[in-house]
This record gives structure tokens, C-alpha cells and sequence, in this order.
């Protein structure tokens, strides 16, 4: 009984008293790794599953030093390793999914204090000195040649009132969406037109009108 | 004609494949520069007439003249001067910056992929550029080190999704004895191995292994 209650706690798949809505964190990470991926803007940190999905990895480590002792435990020891693999390898396209796009939006993050706000510690680290590199290097390689009028990084002309030049995210592709809670009538476009969201149905709409509740996590992308 | 040296400069880059990049061409670089400031100096000296003359008519009719930008009054040829020299200056801003901002992309995109720059790419870049491709290895080797500050994971191994953790590789060069956590190996040239795949990515992407076709 003892082992079995071991292996219980190697298994990712299986949920966690932790995890919400009775999906376990590998799951959780998948589905954060989609929504990051097909999402056109940086969506809020998974802070709270990264750092259990963190944990977990090194506790995986640990049991799988502790089990290469014995010789009989092998099969084991490889299903654990490829589990271990896979779970690193949704961590590090995650990681790099909003980095990636961290970079392409750097100043439209920076400049935006909810957006700045998405970001992990180590990200709004990377995304200042990310600035700093790109900004200074646009700099000195265009725009320090250019009249002054026009020499700003983030309007067209200095005349221009708003930060014409800052690349944003476009809000308004279309993104494949699943319903995840029955939500009844939901606004979908300015007009005030409605469609019914029922769980388990998939749209195909633009990101702007599911946005609000993919952070309440009522949709996942796919 | 306006915008010509730039679209072409950009083409340069645009044609070219995406793993490689035309040397930074200096010449047509300048001359898009040049080219702006010519006609900035033609916007201001338009400007600058039209609102002298304005000016002088106001004061000879016993006006107060007015002062900044509302006080402008051209005739309809300047003002669609004016606006022909500011959509050309704005064109070939953009060009240039599509022009930098595309080879800094393609640059980046080559620390994510072979982690150093290939030697004929080294080749063609600018001293800024090179300076930047330096410190972007800092940057993203800070974010990815273990330790504080850093994630701990090398975020460019790996690109594609396991199937098995372990791949046969062969050594293409020697390279030492290399502790992976199945073991310690000593890679000579030509030998062949079974090695965990996400520990091998590293040095596959250094040249000194390759993964045996069917393995990948």
C-alpha cells in the first residue's frame, strides 16, 4: 500500500487536492500553454501553477534518483523520465510562447501598466532590459540619423498627439474558442448582437469578444 | 522618385532566405537618410515661406500676426506640397526601421536556433548589430540560467514535443567525456549512443552530434 501511495503522488495526471476544477496541473499547463499560444496579446502569469508545476519537477527528480538505486524499478524509472520530459517541454514552450511575444509587443507591454502587470517577475525584467537593447539599437542604427521630427521610436512624427508607432496586438483575429461553463447569452460584438455559450461548444470569433472570459477561464483557445 | 532607395534596401532583406541575412548595406542606407533630409529641409522652407508671406500681408492690413501652426494660411499648391514631403518623409521612416527592425528579427531568431551566429552571417553585420547579438545572448542567457533571477531551463532546446526520452546519436566530433544523467559518456567521433534527448539537444545544435534519422 505504501508504494502505492508513492507512485499516486510521481503521477501528474492525476489531480492534485491543489488543482481547480478536478483537472490536474499538466492539464492545466496544456491548456495555458494553448490559450498563450493562440492568444494575440500576453495573457496573465499562471504564477500559482508554474511554481506547483516547479515543485513537482524536483520532487520528480528526487524519486527517480532515489528509484535508479534498485535495479528492478527500471521500466519505471524510464516512464517516469518521459513524463518528467514531457511536463519540461510544456513548461519551456509556455515560458517561450510569452516571451516571444513579450519581444514583439515590448513597448505596447511596458507602456500599458495592466499589461506590465501580466508579466512574472523575471519576465518584467527581461521585458525592461529588452527595451533598453532594442530601443537603443533602433536608435543608433536609425533613427539618432533622422530629422528631428521625426526621430521619436514610438510616434511617426513628434506633431502626431498619440504614440502612433507602437506595435500592438490585434485584438480582433479570430481564435478557435471551446466553452468550458454554461454562460447563457453572451454580447459578442458592439452591435449587441448575442450568442448562446453553452459548455462544450467552439466558436470561431474574434479574440476581443471572448477576452474577458478566458481570464475568468469560462473558455479555453484551441 | 520618393521612397524608391528604401523599398529596395528592404527587398534586399525580404528576398533574402530566412536563415541568412545580405550584408547591411551601408550606401543605400545613407542615401535613404540623405534622401529624408533633403526633403525635410524642402518641408521646412515651404513652411516656413508660406507662413512669411502670410505674415507680411497680416501686417500691411494692420493685424496682430499669429503665432504657431493655427497661424498657418497657405494656398492650396503648398499645402499639398507640404503634405507630399511629410507622407515621403513618413514612408521612408518606416522603411528604414522595417529595414533595421527585420534584421535584428532575423539575428535573434538565429540565437534561438543555433544558439551562435553561423560565420557567414557574422560576416555581414554591422558593428551595431554585432555588439546587439552579444547582448541579446546575455539577456535571454540571464533569464534562462538556474539561480536567481533566472528560469532554469534552456528554452530553446527541444523545440518539438517528446516522444521518447531517450534518441541514438552519432558523434560527429571528439568531444571529451560528458556526464548525461544515464551515465558517463565519452564521445569519440563516429561512435554511436542511446542518450536522453532533451540533454543531447545542446550539443546537436554545436555540431557535435547528429540524431540517426527514424530517432528524431
Amino acid at each position: 500500500m505504501e508504494a502505492s501511495g508513492t507512485q499516486e503522488e510521481f503521477d501528474f495526471l492525476a489531480s492534485g487536492p491543489t488543482s481547480t476544477s478536478g483537472r490536474s496541473d499538466a492539464e492545466l499547463l496544456k491548456g495555458a500553454l494553448m490559450n498563450e499560444r493562440v492568444a494575440p496579446e500576453v495573457l496573465q502569469f499562471e504564477t500559482d501553477l508554474i511554481s506547483r508545476i516547479e515543485q513537482n519537477i524536483d520532487y520528480q527528480e528526487e524519486q527517480i534518483d532515489l528509484l535508479k538505486e534498485s535495479d528492478d524499478s527500471k521500466l519505471l524509472v524510464e516512464i517516469y523520465m518521459s513524463e518528467l520530459a514531457r511536463v519540461r517541454y510544456l513548461l519551456r514552450a509556455y515560458l517561450r510562447t510569452r516571451l516571444q511575444k513579450i519581444e514583439r509587443h515590448v513597448m505596447h507591454v511596458l507602456d500599458n501598466a495592466d499589461m506590465a502587470a501580466r508579466l512574472s517577475d523575471k519576465e518584467s525584467q527581461f521585458a525592461r532590459d529588452y527595451f533598453v537593447l532594442f530601443g537603443s539599437h533602433m536608435k543608433a542604427a536609425a533613427a539618432n540619423h533622422l530629422p528631428e521630427a521625426f526621430s521619436s521610436l514610438v510616434r511617426q512624427a513628434a506633431a502626431h498627439p498619440q504614440k502612433d508607432m507602437v506595435p500592438a496586438p490585434d485584438l480582433d483575429r479570430h481564435v478557435f474558442c471551446r466553452v468550458l461553463e454554461d454562460r447563457g447569452n453572451v454580447t459578442v460584438d458592439e452591435e449587441g448582437n448575442v450568442a448562446e455559450f453553452n459548455r462544450g461548444d467552439l466558436f470561431v470569433i474574434r479574440y476581443r469578444a471572448v477576452q474577458q472570459l478566458l481570464a475568468e477561464g469560462a473558455v479555453e483557445l484551441v | 522618385m520618393f521612397g524608391k532607395t528604401g523599398i529596395e534596401l528592404l527587398q534586399e532583406v525580404a528576398q533574402c532566405p530566412a536563415d541568412s541575412l545580405p550584408a547591411f548595406n551601408e550606401e543605400a542606407f545613407r542615401n535613404v537618410i540623405d534622401e529624408v533630409h533633403l526633403q525635410h529641409e524642402r518641408l521646412t522652407s515651404v513652411y516656413n515661406e508660406s507662413r512669411e508671406r502670410h505674415r507680411q500681408r497680416q501686417v500691411e492690413a494692420g493685424e496682430e500676426p499669429e503665432e504657431g501652426g493655427a497661424g498657418w494660411r497657405g494656398t492650396e499648391a503648398e499645402a499639398s506640397e507640404l503634405m507630399v514631403y511629410h507622407s515621403a518623409i513618413l514612408r521612408n521612416k518606416r522603411l528604414l526601421f522595417a529595414y533595421v527592425k527585420e534584421r535584428l528579427d532575423r539575428i535573434q531568431e538565429l540565437r534561438w536556433t543555433h544558439r551562435t551566429l553561423p560565420d557567414h552571417v557574422k560576416a555581414n553585420l554591422s558593428p551595431l548589430e554585432l555588439q546587439y547579438f552579444r547582448q541579446y545572448d546575455k539577456l535571454l542567457s540571464r533569464y534562462m540560467r538556474s539561480g536567481a533571477g533566472g528560469v532554469g531551463l534552456d528554452l530553446t532546446a527541444d523545440p518539438s514535443p517528446p516522444d521518447d526520452p531517450y534518441v541514438q546519436v552519432r558523434v560527429l566530433r571528439d568531444y571529451g567525456e560528458i556526464v548525461f544523467t544515464s551515465g558517463k559518456v565519452s564521445l569519440q567521433r563516429g561512435k554511436s549512443h542511446w542518450l536522453p534527448k532533451d540533454e543531447v539537444h545542446p550539443l546537436v545544435m554545436d555540431g557535435v552530434l547528429e540524431v540517426l534519422a527514424g530517432n528524431s
